[in-house]
């Protein structure tokens, strides 16, 4: 409005014109002797594991090539590059990255993200825009219904990845119309479309479908669906979850000591399933795009386990099919260039619909839709500790092991069920009532609403981790983890809290809000994205003849939470320290003038609440499952667990934390997973609410 | 309409300089036709954020709810209402309008008697709440999300599809304008007054007399209803609607709007103008250089700004500076 606003914004607006200019419009989709390639991969957020992989695959096919002489375009060897930027995982960002690339750095040959959400958010840019696109990890099906002539896809599309599972289990003897299948997928557009697949294939035959979930792509705890699972008793188990869903689901069906004759998976290979679970992922089916065990083989990589091999040197791991797809994505642009002879898009886009092409990775021919219908989708069986092609046919290395069901199916009674699902539910609900208890000593005490809970508990699972990791044994780990926390908590207090403690509530949410994503993405660049577990190697304790089972390691979680809880109250109440901050908490000012040095508590307090959630995370960690995205969840139940016991009940705290684990539990089960999140949260708005509007009679409000 | 006159001479020229540059950029700078789409998209975000955030005190972190079922509603009703493309957007978008505004009208009965904190932590839940409700609803794509129709092609070229950049862009550039000059009408009458006397103190408002709850629904409304059609325009825009990622992304355009809105300075006209501009470059710069640490980057950016710029950067000047905002020091002798 006056001289100074106006000098910002025109220098603001300089400095974007100067942006804009800054960066060279049309760098070039070829320059000098070099062909740049676009690619938005997730370096960071729940898909940078696979995002990290897609690149890697990139690079050593771009490697290779350019070791080999290039591409030959017009008798001129070409050096391959790959531009590349971060998406997040996120498709509002994808879309603006294909956007940059094409149009600021001039890229005119784009290769694809990871997911078939990114992918179908980048799909139309590169379409209205008129650039090819080929992708090696958007496999669903949907993408290729929508006339797109610009997008073209190295891997198998979603209808075929469990569908041989189905088709197996068809050929077990069994009339088709008896055998029961229970499906859980999640709620994004790959397994949807995956289960698609499956619904066609499961109408044709007339199998009966038993369990048919959504996962919400955020869930830590599968034991409701997998409750219901149980109920069943179904012939053959589908899951699809990308690497988090499978990991959990060999963990979770272990635990829970469900039997199905059946169960197959899609991403075990990228969850690691048989090196983090060994025996108890025996016998699992696994849909693959590719296994190294195949016998494909080109000119630049040599057979498919050349390719393993080159890629176990280099990483040290062996390599996931997302590696191999990518790797072949490469492979099919510099096929098409040196084809076109050109590096004009149309020609490019022409030169690739006609690629006919072998690789190790197996032979690619696109259809009009631009899908890759030459080679076929693969499923493993970890047999022995190893994967073991059993279908296509001709590809397969080892019969498929089929036992069938043993024995009758057992009776289960209502109350064993309902037994069972509040049980768990209370189990996890001990963790939540933890890290509930400490932000009701921080809302108490400092009048601060951490939103970085979640983090601290996140951390906390990491901590142990890296404990155990380094040896230290599994007992000590809990301690260690508050202890570290603690310190981690001090220091965050000593370098941020203190500053905003007298600010309005709003400034701390904010603040701790920025604490939080610095948190998680901290974990991300330093553990990566997966997600993580640590085997206890207890047993699953059972009662009453197997209806319930209940796995140790939860229980010993739940009893030390409550026991941590305990020692708390005794220690609020008893201690000086603990004295020191009731005083606090009730009146500060008179606390200061009685000589409590108050900035002290204030620390030992956010420190104490640190340790509290670092000991839950360490639980976590043993009988659920940590990755840095864990964080809000967590925060929001510890608030709704706080709005409803109030701020200073730690009795009051630990009863409606173990009643929110339960409740949830019993609302996945009965309104399908998909609803167990929004349940929490219309909870929470309900109660909050409600409560308001009893108090508004009073002209009150809460406070 | 007194109250829209541009009597100031150096906001008349803040104003010719942004109406310029509005026109111009996307000449000027066609590649970055969709960062500038984007912008101007941010400015709807701290604009409208600040109508209830920052004019009445109402801390919302759920107004990317109305965002969501503008993008559902309006690409909704491009996909299957049968319209050719042109009618069919700008139906979407009135839709989308009206939608959101109802939405606003209906949850703002029990909403808006929380206060404080309360109100922030229970709006931020039905923001979460609404994205996992759109992610189970089959209708509307579930988890699968929802593509948005491709913009036609110029039939002469024989294309697939046409760059719907440059519509968009004036679109939202034009959504842009009607928000602030709504804004800045609305602060310039006495309802804007009732807003500020809400932030003030909202018991001793109503002991005055106004109408406190109808004058609260109303305004969080009013920015429901020009968010409900940056959604829609938006929806278009990214091409592609997830649920949770794009839609009612809370962790992403949730939390920006507030930030902008603070980093600008909240409560004022130009604050939240101000701050969706520096975070979008800021953010922008971070995604160029920072590869994989921009997030990282962006936490400390944001604790920065909470703890040293709690009143904004307009704020702070103001504190600093009065005699630049018209306000007379009296230097003592």
């Amino acid at each position: 409005m006056r001289s100074g606003i106006y000098q910002i914004l025109m220098s603001i607006w300089a400095a974007l014109l100067f942006m804009g200019a800054g960066i060279p419009a049309a760098q070039a989709k070829v320059e000098g002797e070099t062909i740049y390639l676009g690619a938005a991969v997730s370096l960071t957020g729940k898909y940078s594991t696979n995002g990290e992989l897609t690149r890697r695959g990139y690079d050593m096919a771009v490697e290779k090539i350019n070791q080999n002489g290039g591409v030959l375009v017009n008798e001129v060897p070409y050096q391959l590059a790959v531009v590349y930027y971060d998406d997040e995982s996120t498709p509002a960002r994808g879309t603006q990255l294909a956007e940059r690339l094409i149009l600021q750095d001039g890229v005119r040959f784009m290769l694809g993200p990871y997911s078939s959400g990114l992918t179908k958010a980048m799909a139309p840019i590169t379409e209205r825009h008129q650039v090819p696109m080929v992708e090696a990890n958007g496999a669903s099906l949907s993408l290729f219904q929508n006339d797109y002539r610009y997008l073209f896809a190295v891997l198998s599309t979603t209808e075929q990845y469990l569908t041989s599972a189905v088709d197996f289990m068809d050929q077990q003897g069994k009339a088709a119309s008896d055998v029961k299948v229970a499906m859980a997928f999640e709620n994004d557009p790959f397994s949807q479309d995956v289960r698609a697949g499956v619904l066609e294939a499961l109408g044709k035959l007339g199998m009966q479908i038993v369990v048919d979930d959504k996962l919400p792509p955020e869930l830590d705890d599968m034991s409701s669906t997998l409750t219901k699972v149980k109920v069943t008793q179904p012939d053959l188990l589908l899951i699809s979850g990308h690497a988090r869903g499978a990991a959990l689901a060999v963990r979770q069906l272990d635990e829970m000591q469900i039997d199905v004759p059946m169960v197959a998976l899609t991403h075990c290979d990228a969850a690691q399933i048989i090196r983090k679970f060994g025996a108890r992922a025996e016998n699992i089916l696994c849909a693959a795009q590719w296994a190294s065990s195949l016998t494909y083989q080109d000119e630049l990589f040599g057979s498919a386990s050349d390719f393993a091999l080159a890629y176990e040197a280099q990483y040290d791991e062996p390599p996931a099919y997302q590696v191999a797809e990518s790797a072949a994505a490469v492979m099919i642009y510099a096929d098409a260039f040196a084809r076109a002879n050109s590096f004009d898009p149309t020609a490019v886009r022409d030169a690739l619909s006609a690629t006919v092409l072998e690789t190790f990775y197996g032979p690619v021919t696109f259809d009009a839709a631009g899908k890759n219908i030459a080679k076929p989708m693969v499923l493993m069986q970890v047999q022995d500790g190893a994967y073991r092609v059993v279908y296509p046919p001709a590809a397969a290395e080892a019969a498929l092991r089929y036992e069938g069901k043993v024995g009758e199916d057992a009776q289960l009674s209502y109350f064993g069920v309902g037994a069972d699902l509040v049980l768990n539910g209370m189990m996890i609900g001990a963790v939540f009532a933890l890290a509930a208890l400490g932000m009701a000593l921080v809302w108490g005490v400092l009048n601060i609403i951490n939103i970085a809970q979640g983090e601290f508990v996140m951390l906390g699972g990491f901590v142990a981790l890296t404990a155990v990791s380094l040896g230290v044994p599994l007992m000590l780990t809990v301690p260690l983890a508050a202890l570290v926390m603690f310190c981690v908590g001090w220091a965050v207090y000593r370098l941020v809290i203190f500053r905003i403690i007298e600010r309005d509530l709003f400034v701390s949410l904010l603040a701790t809000f920025g604490l939080s994503i610095l948190f998680q993405q901290l974990a991300n660049q330093v553990f990566g994205s997966d997600v993580r577990t640590l085997e206890t190697g207890l047993a699953t304790l059972n009662f009453a003849g197997g209806a319930l089972s209940i796995s140790a390691v939860k229980l010993v979680a739940f009893v030390l939470a409550i026991l941590i809880g305990v020692a708390l109250w005794a220690f609020l109440s008893r201690s000086r320290l603990g004295q020191a901050i009731r005083a606090t908490a009730q009146n500060a000012r008179a606390a200061r003038i009685l000589g409590i040095d108050t900035d002290k508590v204030y620390a030992a307090t956010f420190g104490l609440n640190a340790a509290l959630c670092g000991a839950a995370g360490s639980l976590v960690v043993m009988a659920w499952a940590v990755h840095p995205y864990i964080g809000l969840p967590y925060t929001v139940r510890s608030f709704l667990i706080v709005v409803v016991a109030g701020v200073g009940n730690v009795a009051g705290v630990v009863a409606a934390g173990l009643g929110l684990g339960a409740a949830e539990n019993v609302a996945g089960f009965l309104f399908g997973a998909e609803m167990q999140i929004a349940f929490v949260f219309i909870l929470m708005v309900g109660v909050l609410v409600w409560r308001n509007w009893r108090l508004q009679r009073r002209r009150e409000y809460l406070k | 309409m007194s109250f829209l006159a541009l009597k100031n001479p150096r906001e008349a020229s803040v104003m010719a300089a942004l109406t310029v540059g509005m026109v111009m950029a996307p000449f000027f700078f066609p590649q970055l036709l969709q960062q500038l789409t984007m912008l101007w998209l941010m400015v709807v975000f701290a604009l409208t954020w600040d109508m209830t955030g920052g004019q009445m005190g109402y801390n919302s972190f759920g107004n990317v709810l109305f965002f969501g079922i503008g993008a559902y509603a309006g690409v909704m009703v491009q996909r299957e209402a049968g319209f050719d493309y042109h009618t069919g957007f700008v139906v979407g978008v009135l839709a989308a309008t009206v939608l959101a505004g109802v939405v606003a009208m209906v949850l703002g009965i029990g909403m808006l008697g929380l206060r404080g904190h309360y109100f922030a932590i229970g709006t931020l839940g039905l923001g979460i709440a609404a994205g996992e409700l759109a992610g189970a609803w089959d209708l509307i794509g579930a988890g699968s999300g929802l593509t948005s129709p491709l913009y036609p092609a110029d039939a002469a070229h024989g294309r697939s599809a046409g760059d719907g950049g440059q519509f968009f862009y004036w679109w939202m550039a034009g959504l842009a304008v009607v928000c602030f000059w709504v804004s800045r009408a609305l602060y310039r009458t006495r309802f804007g007054l009732a807003l500020n006397a809400i932030r003030d103190d909202e018991d001793k408002a109503e002991a005055l007399g106004l109408p406190t709850t109808s004058i609260k629904i109303f305004a969080w409304s009013l920015s429901a209803c020009l968010l409900g059609a940056a959604g829609a325009i938006a929806g278009n825009v990214i091409g592609f609607i997830d649920p949770k990622d794009v839609a009612f992304a809370g962790a992403t355009f949730g939390v920006w709007m507030v930030l902008m809105a603070i980093l600008g300075g909240k409560g004022t006209l130009w604050g939240p103008v101000l701050g969706a501009v520096i975070f979008h470059l800021t953010q922008e710069l971070f995604w160029t250089y920072l590869l994989g640490w921009q997030r990282v980057a962006l936490g400390l950016f944001i604790i920065s700004i909470v703890v040293f710029f709690p009143e904004g950067i307009l704020g702070s000047l103001r504190t600093r500076f009065p005699a630049l905002f018209g306000v007379r020091v009296e230097e003592r002798s």
